[in-house]
């Protein structure tokens, strides 16, 4: 039974694997862009400014609100910080008729101006691929909820068949013969960086948790409805658990008193004093100018693990705290510390370094799986090698290599396409598409071992190249940003040429084995024929 | 820089852990470990990682300090594993250089 | 056994037909043995998933919303044992009726007592 059971978890692992594994390295890999995000927007528009210290930056908001939005519903102010320069200002107008009409603007933290960026997604693009996958509604939260259900399992019977866990805990055999030692790297990155796998992907359930296991939510929460309306009619059930799970704040209704909105400079600093080492994270004013308005700080999201940072609010007219928020119990405190963990916006600079290298790890991990599959089952088939095979190990060209490329041509688009062109936007997105096919074709078409080094190839220079079209298109490129202090945009830029060698060192070690690496014949003969007929 | 700390005491854990193990004792020292001398280094890199944690929390707090813990020994045992993979030989000297390097950003 | 090798007798009994315990000999039974239980699989797990959440939901002693939080936490976590279960059952039959049996008795639970709202 023992053997019968490791036996069945190995078929699983390996099928679930091969069908779910291209999803889960493109899930992985943007995901791990996304660890980044921010810093990838600041470098797909550079024409914004630097910043300023919190405080000013809220007086330039208020002034700039005050100015353009002196009747509104809401203002959110957010400040700047490490991350994001920018000081950001959004309010709602609502129409006689009842419709309300959201305002952005992004405002020079140093002058309080409205700054001319142009459109794009920035590094939210990969973040939104990584769980929407380009699906319209909440579709794509069904399909990367499944990928992350399998790639629990996936860890799961991983760890069972891996009969030796510890005693080949520091192994990698990098020169035993290709079969062993890419099971071996496939393993070392499974079992050392497994509680970061376990976590982030556990974790990455968290926030669609709500959407795709609606189940005990409607048996609690749909107060009398019957399950299929429940079903059909899922959101205002969703909203009722939501009231109970999320801290509850102040709101009122507008009186249509005109009245001055208390000075945000005092709350400010009390907030500040009440925190200790605590920041800003956003400001939200209802009902400005009204005599019922209420202002909301909300704590910065980095200065704990939990997704829902403390919130105070302050009576919009004199200035008064009128409440912060209740605690939650231990099990709502650990779903927001868990979404906090996946979404990681509490991470310092050292953590989020942390995060991406193992989020690498985690992609190469998968990467490294599939190749296996493929060089393992080589080894049977001889000279005549089936269709699906073939097939197989195409598409991980296209993909395991193909998608850093396509990743690349995105930000290539950011800089190429004019910035005041109107569809900017949909034709960046275009291009990350429409070059990951022509990647998936082309690998199809070489033979297999050159397929790989030359995708490799293609994958570094166009890495590469990025910080250098970045300094023949703005003025933040590389020599002068290190000298601005433009840290950011500096270490956006090394990041590439470094993630650009690692391709080059991809197709340089691809070069030197040859058929060897990922072709296995049976004998010597048959790879040297093998690598040159039909691959 | 409690992550800094953190990793450098995670590495060294790593690192008894890792010559605790015949094969790869073999590969840095050339002999074969004694039974006492292989128990006393699975101990020493027990308590090494369980001062990288304290260091971890002392500098950031228990939440974000159980968190650049977790990443940190991750971290070192893949960079441990290239590294005795590689250049076996090596690990006495990278070891020495991370505790220097480490000690002097810390003093700094 | 070294994984290697037992990755070679499956590859050896797949091509053969049978690498699980009851779906023997011929290449059609097989299939169906593997169709049925990938289904299993998904959807019959995600049954079993969605009746514990309802189960802790309803039952777990603690406040609607905890409770309710619980359940989803557990139920990621049955998923993943109701797929493992789907594959090591000695047959496919075997796979469904692991998974239905315990999410209908679950369901029924939670009829009974009346405390869904």
């Amino acid at each position: 039974m023992k053997g019968g059971f490791r036996l069945s978890m190995t078929w699983l692992h390996t099928w679930s694997g091969l069908i779910i594994g291209w999803l889960l390295f493109a899930i992985f890999l943007t995901g791990t862009a996304a660890v980044f995000r921010e810093e990838i927007t600041i470098w797909m528009t550079p024409e914004r400014g630097f910043t300023a210290g919190p405080v000013r930056a809220i007086a330039l908001a208020e002034a700039r609100l005050a100015s353009v939005a002196p009747v509104a519903s809401s203002w959110t102010i957010t400040p700047p910080d490490a991350r994001h320069p920018s000081l950001i200002v959004d309010w709602v107008t609502s129409a006689p008729d009842g419709s309300l009409t959201r305002h952005h603007e992004v405002l020079n933290a140093s002058t309080g101006k409205p700054e001319r960026i142009r459109e794009t997604l920035g590094g939210d693009f990969f973040y939104y691929f990584h769980y929407r996958l380009e699906q319209p509604d909440r579709r794509g939260w069904w399909i990367s909820g499944f990928a992350a259900v399998a790639m629990l399992l996936l860890l799961t019977t991983g760890v069972i068949i891996h009969r030796r866990f510890f005693k080949d805990f520091f192994t990698f055999r990098q020169d035993a013969r290709p079969k062993r030692a890419w099971l071996d790297a496939h393993t070392i990155m499974g079992v050392l960086a497994l509680p970061f796998h376990v976590m982030i992907t556990y974790t990455g359930l968290i926030p669609i948790l709500s959407t795709v296991m609606a189940a005990g939510i409607i048996a609690n929460y749909a107060h009398g409805k019957s399950v299929y309306t429940a079903l059909m009619d899922y959101t205002p059930v969703r909203n009722a658990f939501l009231d109970q799970r999320q801290l509850r704040y102040v709101e009122r209704k507008p009186s249509g008193e005109r009245t001055a909105l208390a000075p945000l400079g005092p709350i400010v600093q009390y907030a500040l004093e009440r925190w200790e080492d605590g920041r800003i994270g956003r400001i939200d004013v209802s009902n400005p100018g009204d005599r019922h308005a209420v202002i909301g700080v909300v704590r910065h999201i980095g200065d704990q693990l939990s997704n829902q940072p403390e919130r105070l609010s302050f009576d919009g007219t004199s200035g008064q705290l009128l409440a912060s928020v209740r605690d939650q119990g231990p099990i709502v405190t650990a779903f927001t510390v868990m979404y906090g963990l996946h979404m990681a916006r509490f991470a310092d600079v050292g953590v989020r370094w942390m995060y991406f290298l193992l989020g690498l790890v985690s992609t190469a991990m998968i990467g490294t799986g599939l190749i296996f599959w493929t060089v393992k089952r080589r080894a049977q088939y001889g000279a005549i090698v089936p269709f699906g095979h073939l097939l197989v190990e195409r598409i991980n060209v296209g993909i395991v290599a193909g998608l850093p490329v396509a990743m690349a041509a995105y930000m290539w688009a950011n800089r190429l396409i004019p910035g005041d062109l109107a569809e900017r936007v949909a034709l960046e997105s275009r291009a990350f598409y429409t070059v990951w096919a022509v990647m998936i074709v082309f690998a199809a078409l070489r033979p297999l071992n050159r397929a790989w080094t030359e995708a490799w190839t293609i994958a570094a220079v166009a890495i590469v190249a990025l910080p250098v079209i970045n300094s023949l298109t703005s003025n933040r490129g590389l020599p002068g940003s290190l000298g601005a202090q433009d840290v950011i945009m500096a270490s956006v830029d090394v990041t590439l040429l470094g993630l650009g060698a690692l391709c080059a060192f991809g197709a340089w070690k691809t070069a030197k084995h040859g058929a060897r690496g990922v072709v296995e014949g049976v004998g010597t003969r048959n790879i040297v024929a093998a690598g040159e007929t039909a691959l | 820089m409690s992550e800094l700390a953190a990793i450098c005491l995670a590495w060294v854990g790593m690192s008894c852990f890792c010559v605790a193990m015949t094969r790869h004792h073999r590969a840095v020292f050339g002999g074969t470990p004694a039974r006492r001398t292989r128990l006393l280094l699975r101990v020493t890199g027990t308590m090494l990682l369980a001062l990288s944690l304290a260091a971890a929390v002392s500098g950031a707090g228990w939440a974000f300090g159980s968190v650049q813990w977790g990443c940190a020994i991750s971290v070192s045992a893949l960079a441990m594993v290239l590294l005795v993979s590689y250049r076996p030989r090596w690990l006495l000297r990278a070891t020495a250089a991370i505790l220097l390097a480490g000690g002097l950003l810390l003093a700094v | 056994m070294d994984p290697l090798k037992s990755i070679d007798t499956i590859a050896r009994q797949f091509a053969m037909g049978n690498p699980l315990s009851s779906e023997r000999a011929s290449g059609d039974r097989f299939v169906l043995g593997v169709t049925s239980r990938v289904a299993a699989a998904i959807f019959g797990g995600y049954a079993l998933a969605a009746s514990s959440a309802t189960f802790f939901a309803v039952f777990l002693p603690l406040t609607q919303v905890e409770a309710t939080v619980a359940g989803t936490f557990l139920a990621i976590v049955m998923y993943v044992c109701a797929a493992m279960w789907a594959f090591a059952a000695r047959s496919a039959w075997q796979a469904w009726l692991g998974l239905l049996a315990p999410a209908a008795i679950a369901m029924a639970l939670v009829i009974i007592s009346g405390r869904a709202a």
